[in-house]
């Protein structure tokens, strides 16, 4: 891109590409686009990878039950956040400031934005598994673990050319991908159906032999990976919404692109492991090697080339949505070096492979993290200050300092809900320490509600509440 | 407000520094994030349409449901 600008065609570029506010004129989704960005996004092949880790879990019915049950129940959460985005135009990072103070939006996006992008990794991996296995089912020796981290990287380099053409690109993308998954759900089901007993596969229970007395316990298991899962892409939930031609749009973009057909897929995760188990097929975990069994070597062949293919347009939506959300950081960073900056985190993460090794662990992180955070954004926007935002507070230093940057309420409320995570959860050995609240709440839900009934309690207290809404004080005539 | 407005020395005399001349990135950005505040602050800003009742009943509604739903997984 030529560095031949005017001050005003940068500030232009940058509504574009980084941190300033995008007016109702110039926003570019419409709602199809906006279920095709979503749910590409959201629907990658990490959802047969979740899917069938649940199957480890729970039986076919009960993977039905979880994951439409959390996923349209949790996206309420998620909706929220992006149509806080949409009114304004900015990413949510940006409203964060309200919630956590300047400083404090940097500690926790930092934090949040590393640790989501071991998905990236899954990812990458998810594609190098596909053509590794495409390659190996043609006679080609694919047996070095090279083979897999190499083509995963080319995943992240194809995403990465993507991304750096911005918005539009990603657009445009996910069109020709949002197709081509919508194709691969519906071939996976036909395999399923043609190809496998799926009476057989209904009756019968976990994969994973569960311990009398333990049914619950590992449904419940299950499902609180649903929750951390769902909660999981909310950093860049307010950097694609802020571009969608109205806050309904935004709304139900994200209720079917993310919710409805990330359940969708889940679940076709969920069924494909059972119905390949029922088939007598050796249960390892990972979703190609089911596939491959499931479709025989020309179906199953050619559902991993879709399945690898549209792993890009995944990571050209997350690293485009991650690179906007960064830039808040420092607005002048250059986008192209910031895209290029996350995709070669990804790349070292993939080469690493253990987040794909450690994942129950990467995914009880996730919800430790996401959990309250998301609860705390949402809680102090629609309750605590009704919708009201100081615009300038947000872009210059003012309301939104509280104390040296940090808005020591919202760090207190986020620890408590961290301390109730660890209090019911060992995330390490997977350990439930408090059968009887995690089986009622999960213990993403039950640390999400700790962080967010400690902020409303700790605003009731007249001093607390005038610390919390000094913009009201300062600049009423620029709150809204 | 502080000034932050791009003065002489951010830009050609034309009003047309170049990202190889010396205005400052950063201060350019801050003043399109304001002058875009100043927008939607003023009062006579469309903000985009918000969510209707009924898109709060269905969104409010379907999430009891389906929440009771993995309930009901547990039970079985």
């Amino acid at each position: 891109m030529s560095d031949n600008l005017t001050a005003a065609e940068y500030a232009d570029r940058e509504a574009r590409f980084g941190v300033v506010p995008i007016l109702g004129k110039e926003r570019i989704y419409s709602l199809l686009d906006m279920i095709f960005v979503a749910g590409s996004y959201a629907i990658a092949t990490w959802c047969y990878f979740q899917g069938a880790a649940l199957a480890y879990q729970m039986s076919m019915p009960q993977g039905l039950m979880s994951t439409f049950g959390v996923c349209l129940s949790f996206i309420v959460l998620i909706c929220l956040i992006g149509v806080m985005s949409n009114k304004y135009g900015i990413d949510h990072w940006l409203l964060s400031r309200a919630v956590w103070g300047e400083v404090g939006t940097y500690v926790v996006l930092v934090t949040v934005i590393f640790s989501t992008w071991g998905w990236g990794a899954i990812n990458a991996q998810m594609f190098g598994e596909s053509f590794v296995k495409l390659l190996g089912s043609a006679g080609a020796d694919v047996s070095s673990g090279w083979w897999v981290k190499g083509l995963g990287a080319l995943c992240i380099a194809l995403g990465f050319l993507v991304a750096l053409r911005g918005a539009e690109a990603v657009k445009w993308a996910t069109r020709i991908m949002g197709y081509l998954l919508v194709a691969i759900g519906l071939l996976v089901v036909v395999l399923m159906l043609t190809g496998g007993d799926l009476g057989a596969a209904w009756s019968q229970g976990p994969l994973v032999e569960v311990e009398p007395g333990q049914e619950r316990s590992a449904y419940m298991l299950g499902t609180e990976w649903n929750v951390a899962f769902i909660l999981a892409w909310f950093p860049v939930i307010g950097a694609l919404t802020r571009l969608a031609k109205g806050q309904r749009v935004a709304h139900w973009g994200l209720w079917v692109g993310y919710g409805f057909m990330m359940a969708a897929y889940i679940y076709i995760g969920v069924a494909v492991a059972h119905v390949s188990a029922a088939g007598g097929a050796e249960i390892t975990g990972d979703p190609t090697a089911y596939l491959l069994e499931l479709g025989g070597p020309w179906l199953g062949s050619l559902t991993l080339v879709l399945v690898g293919v549209a792993n890009v347009s995944t990571t050209a939506v997350g690293l485009y949505g991650t690179s906007i959300s960064t830039k808040i950081l420092w607005p002048a960073w250059r986008y192209e070096y910031v895209v290029g900056f996350w995709a070669a985190i990804v790349g070292v993460l993939t080469v690493w492979g253990g987040v794909w090794e450690y994942y129950n662990t990467y995914l009880a992180i996730m919800g430790i993290v996401n959990g309250p955070a998301v609860g705390l954004l949402l809680v102090d926007y629609w309750i605590v200050r009704r919708r009201r935002l100081s615009l300038r507070s947000i872009f210059e230093r003012g309301a939104y300092h509280y104390t040296g940057g940090v808005n020591i309420v919202a760090m207190v409320s986020f620890a408590l809900g961290v301390a109730a995570f660890l209090l019911v959860y060992d995330p390490i050995n997977y350990v439930v320490k408090a059968e009887s609240i995690f089986n009622a709440l999960t213990v993403t839900g039950f640390a999400t509600l700790v962080s967010m009934v400690a902020y409303f309690l700790l605003s009731l207290i007249p001093p607390v509440r005038r610390y919390l809404l000094r913009d009201r004080e300062a600049d009423t005539a620029a709150v809204c | 407000m502080t000034d932050v407005r791009p003065t002489d020395q951010d830009a050609s005399p034309g009003g047309e520094a170049t990202l190889g001349e010396a205005f400052n990135k950063m201060r350019v950005i801050r003043q399109a994030c304001l002058d875009k505040c100043e927008v939607m602050s003023c009062g006579t800003y469309d903000f985009p349409e918000p969510l209707h009742r009924v898109d709060w009943v269905l969104l409010i509604g379907v999430a009891v449901v389906f929440g009771a739903m993995a309930f009901l997984g547990y039970l079985v």
